[in-house]
């Protein structure tokens, strides 16, 4: 559905995305992470035509994004930083933009009715935009990218400074448009929204992707610290000891008395090698907890 | 560039400029302004007692007065049509659905139709004016005067498109706008240099109007004229289509 060639974008001497490759499936909710200033508005930009790349290109349903008249036509575009006329109602926007997507005005109307009833804004449809709330102006940002029934959906940092009932309401919002059909990249910072709604997911730091991959298999691949807490009642420096020379313990810190924390490979589950190395020195051991990892621990791992 | 994207930039742009009340009151001012000068010419009039001059001096005038104070109004009204689109953030709304050329061709076609009009209302209340007063119809003045300030104005839209599309707020874009204004007012004058006034639309409009009201006149004068501004319009264009094409929003 979509993918980036070697996309790069520079200001100057500051390279904001660097050699970028991602790859998007059709059906995906593409989820594009990193933290602030890691590169996604930029990237995000060049893929909805607003930010011209210095090099590398995108495909876009097999077309180029040099071609871009052509690839518009099939994508709808939230970008964020994006603003609405504040002395226009919704519906006159919708109207605008539904011509501007080539729709007569009969289409342009029935597209504004269809699609404000689908965000949820038909009662305010004639209310200007400078009285909506942050998550009104959200949604209609969702309603004017739905427009001309696009294929891929590019969403910029949707739920961003929203409220959580209001965010909770944009995520359903995807979802369903997702089982409709549509394809969607999100970019975000909000690891926890990202978990979500999200099939596959790519990490974007200091403009360079660094994993990519489905959002369960990235647990998986991605090499991370795993942190296992033991305790032990008879808990001794021999015991310490022992765990210290085991394969992939990195480290083990001992807290609240007769507590370790035993830090390893997370690729390995090393839980039973654990109780047969302490057993094996006399510990007797009442509790043995591996922290789950969460795409959390992997995007701190990976952008730190 | 795309005439349907560009004809739905075009009719928005008009529908709320004209709903706009900073636009509406400039328009009255420059209207106004303009047709006291049909006043300031009857007082000539009065005070010379020619009578030769009856009928076209209000064109004179008003002609004179839009010349030198029209592009005042058109950097009033045009100095922010993009850099507050970037500003606000409402192009990256549009920019994703339509060809840039098609968006800012569409403001410019926009901006132009919007003089044309203000500029013909002035010059048809003085030829109503002229007509009731001296009961001579002159449409010649009229609709010579209405093309070449319609020309004039175009070349002042261009620009302040083109300052308009590279800056990123609207003080910048005023501020360089007048900046530029002042320029081509010291270069319409051939400041040191005598051909700087080849660059300056000032000049073009000036010969346009010497060649419509000065009888001695050389006639190859409005066709400097027209050209040189036709000349001024179309690389304006093309820079703006230039200068859309390469910015990042």
């Amino acid at each position: 559905m979509l993918e980036t060639r070697n996309l790069t974008k520079t200001f100057g001497k500051f390279i904001a995305v660097d050699n970028l490759n991602i790859h998007v499936q059709k059906g995906d909710i593409y989820g594009f992470l990193g933290p602030n200033g890691a590169g996604k508005t930029t990237t995000i930009g060049m893929l909805s035509g607003l930010i011209r790349p210095t090099s590398g290109t995108a495909i876009v349903n097999g077309l180029e994004l040099s071609d871009f008249n052509s690839i518009k036509k099939n994508i709808g575009v939230y970008p964020q930083e994006s603003n609405f006329y504040p002395n226009r109602s919704a519906k006159n926007h919708m109207l605008l933009f539904g011509s501007l997507k080539g729709l007569n005005k009969v289409q342009a109307l029935s597209e504004s009715v269809r699609l404000l009833q689908l965000v949820g804004l038909h009662d305010s449809e004639d209310v200007k935009v400078g009285n909506f709330s942050h998550g009104m102006k959200k949604r209609l940002g969702i309603a004017q990218a739905l427009i001309g029934n696009p294929e891929l959906l590019i969403l910029d940092e949707i739920t961003n400074g929203i409220d959580p009932l209001w965010a909770k309401q944009v995520r359903d919002l995807i979802t369903e448009l997702n089982k409709d059909g549509i394809t969607i990249i999100i970019s975000s910072h909000n690891l926890f929204e990202i978990q979500q709604i999200c099939n596959r997911v790519g990490i974007i730091h200091q403009g360079q992707l660094v994993a990519e991959d489905d959002i369960d298999l990235i647990e998986n691949n991605i090499e991370t610290e795993s942190i296992i807490t033991v305790g032990i009642h008879n808990l001794s420096l021999k015991m310490v000891e022992r765990l210290k020379q085991m394969k992939y313990v990195r480290k083990v810190e001992q807290i609240d008395g007769n507590k370790l924390l035993v830090y390893a490979n997370s690729r390995h589950d090393i839980r039973s090698d654990i109780i047969h190395g302490l057993v094996s020195v006399g510990a007797d051991i009442f509790e043995l907890n591996e922290k789950s990892r969460s795409l959390e621990d992997i995007f701190i791992h990976l952008t730190t | 560039m795309d005439l349907h994207e560009t004809s739905i930039v075009c009719k928005d742009l008009l529908i709320n400029e004209l709903r706009n009340t900073r636009v509406l009151v400039t328009i009255a001012m420059f209207i106004i302004l303009s047709l006291l000068s049909i006043y300031t010419s009857s007082i000539i009039q009065l005070l010379t007692s020619k009578s030769e001059i009856s009928g076209n001096i209000g064109f004179v005038t008003s002609y004179l007065t839009l010349l030198l104070l029209g592009p005042v109004f058109v950097i009033a009204i045009s100095h922010d049509n993009v850099s507050r689109e970037i500003e606000s953030g409402t192009i990256r709304l549009i920019i994703p659905k339509i060809k840039r050329s098609s968006f800012i061709v569409g403001k410019f076609i926009g901006l132009n139709i919007l003089f044309s009009l203000i500029v013909g209302i002035v010059f048809m209340i003085i030829f109503l004016y002229a007509a009731i007063d001296t009961q001579t119809y002159l449409l010649l003045y009229p609709v010579a005067s209405w093309f070449l300030l319609t020309l004039y104005f175009g070349c002042f839209i261009g620009l302040c498109l083109i300052i308009s599309s590279l800056a990123d707020n609207s003080s910048t874009a005023l501020i360089l706008s007048f900046t530029a204004l002042i320029i081509i007012m010291v270069f319409s004058t051939g400041f040191k240099y005598e051909f700087l006034k080849y660059f300056s639309p000032v000049w073009y409009g000036f010969i346009g109007f010497d060649s419509i009201f000065n009888p001695n006149a050389d006639q190859i004068q409005i066709v400097k004229s027209i050209g040189g501004m036709l000349f001024f319009i179309t690389a304006s264009l093309g820079s703006l289509i230039f200068v859309m094409d390469r910015r990042d929003f």
